[in-house]
């Protein structure tokens, strides 16, 4: 539960930043750029136990559009995606706010090399040379943030689901502080810990990946 | 370059970023709305008034009353107060530990230097809230040790910037001309090391004030951080929460409060950063 509810918001972050990251970039300056700047300023300091009460209102109360709380399990999977849309926005919004930031002043710094002009000038298409050349070497700084910040999307999953009364890990917690169970409280801890070293873990296979130049040792 | 001509082109860089400028206009109202709470709350924060409950904005109550009749525009001018405390305690708690550690780590090097960088990387392997909960689960819950918790967690950050600052500033030629004076390490250490270190904990210092604000009021929403009937931003959300469709006012107005405050330090880190290195511009 709580680990699909990372993915959706993983996804989420990634959805909205990497189309804004890259045309904030290519396009410099421009109106697109400023919109996504400045989302990128707010999203990153919005509470986002706030937010998850503006999206309830707005879509859940208002519009009816949603379910305002709880979580209906995968077989039913139309009604387990409407149960995770509000949720994954609330946890992946800062997120998406510093990646597109991050991957605009990575595109800019590579979209100023000289391979990148090569390409250019070998006729390639522009759509083209930001996917293939640009893209993939602006994505390293992407991963170290998403590396880094996977402890504060662990640590925000306890917040947004108590705030939606999903049935996972963070609600686990939480009412295991209440009831003063510490055993419970340890476990809870600990996991998150190891999936927060795991997922670091990860992320340095994925720069070999990405930069097969980085060999680890 | 003598420092006071750095100063003056760090404070001229920062006049000029106009994300510096939103930044520390919102800091510096966030400080006033402090400091003069008692003063601008048109009500007290925790008075009730049953003949008023849940009333929506009005002439008499700006931003309207909560389910017992309180005075939400008095509760969030008068819990900016927690706020500044938390945002305050939290970065003197880090720096207390973490400068420090930071310190010696970086000058002394060797063994010492990887005992304390894994005791902090230790702390480092837990995400941020979670440690934070898990330290306020074991202390039980009041705002003192919610505030020392997120202080905690914040020591690593600390510890491992101003390690890096040490090892670029002592490889410098004036903290040999220091040493072969016969200065002693902790001389050299407080007065030639750490000056030079001070601008990134500023920059850091900030961000860590907006975290920490954010922090409080999370886990005070959650019920581990303040407790009734102080004001605090994060408690009053949490009412909100409960009265979303008949009176979405009453959480309305604190998360902005929130959103504001912690906009204006991320905002006024970002202009400082900036200004001290522009090479660095996002």
């Amino acid at each position: 539960m709580t680990l699909e509810l990372l993915g959706a918001a993983l996804a989420v972050s990634l959805a909205i930043a990497i189309p804004a990251g890259i045309v904030s970039a290519v396009k410099r300056n421009s109106g697109v750029d400023l919109v996504s700047t400045v989302f990128a300023l707010i999203g990153f300091s919005l509470p986002n136990f706030w937010l998850g009460l503006i999206l309830i209102y707005v879509f859940a109360l208002l519009l009816r559009w949603l379910p305002p709380s709880g979580f209906a399990p995968l077989p039913a999977l139309a009604d387990n995606a409407r149960s995770l849309i509000l949720p994954a926005l609330t946890l992946g919004t800062a997120l998406a706010a510093l990646i597109t930031r991050q991957l605009r002043s990575g595109m800019l710094e590579v979209l100023r090399q000289d391979y990148v002009r090569t390409a250019q000038a070998k006729g390639l298409g522009q759509g083209v040379v930001v996917a293939k050349h640009a893209l993939k070497n602006a994505l390293i700084a992407v991963v170290t943030v998403i590396g880094l910040q996977i402890g504060g999307l662990l640590g925000n999953t306890i917040i947004t689901e108590s705030l939606f009364a999903l049935p996972g890990v963070g609600r686990l917690m939480i009412d295991a502080v209440f009831s003063r169970d510490f055993f419970i409280v340890q476990g809870v801890v600990l996991f998150l810990a190891v999936g927060y070293v795991l997922s670091n873990l990860i992320v340095d296979v994925l720069y070999s990946y990405l930069d097969p130049r980085i060999r680890l040792g | 370059m003598d420092p006071a001509s750095l100063r003056a082109i760090a404070l001229r860089q920062f006049r000029r970023s106009w994300v510096g400028q939103v930044g520390a206009a919102l800091v510096v109202l966030f400080l006033t709305v402090t400091a003069l709470a008692p003063l601008l709350a048109p009500y007290d924060p925790i008075a009730t008034d049953f003949a008023n409950v849940l009333s929506p904005p009005t002439r008499a109550h700006p931003l309207g009353t909560d389910d017992i009749g309180r005075d939400i525009l008095s509760r969030v001018i008068h819990g900016s107060r927690v706020s500044l405390q938390a945002g305050l305690f939290t970065v003197a708690v880090a720096l207390t530990v973490g400068l420090p550690l930071g310190l010696i780590a970086g000058f002394r090097g060797g063994r010492v230097d990887d005992l304390i960088m894994r005791g902090i990387e230790v702390i480092l392997s837990f995400p941020t809230l979670v440690l934070a909960l898990g330290i306020t689960a074991v202390l039980g819950p009041r705002l003192i040790h919610a505030l020392f918790a997120i202080g905690i967690v914040f020591v690593p950050h600390f510890a491992r910037l101003i390690r890096g600052q040490v090892l670029t500033v002592k490889e410098n030629d004036f903290i040999a001309a220091a040493h072969a004076l016969g200065a002693s390490d902790a001389r050299v250490m407080g007065r030639h090391v750490l000056p030079n270190c001070l601008a990134p904990i500023l920059v850091q210092s900030s961000f860590s004030i907006a975290f920490a604000i954010l922090t409080e009021a999370a886990l005070s929403f959650l019920g581990l951080g303040t407790q009734p009937p102080t004001p605090s931003w994060g408690i009053m959300l949490a009412m909100g929460r409960g009265y979303l469709e008949q009176a979405p006012w009453l959480g309305a107005f604190p998360g902005l409060a929130i959103f504001l405050t912690v906009l204006g330090f991320n905002l006024l880190g970002d202009g400082i950063r900036d200004a001290l290195d522009p090479r660095l511009k996002a």
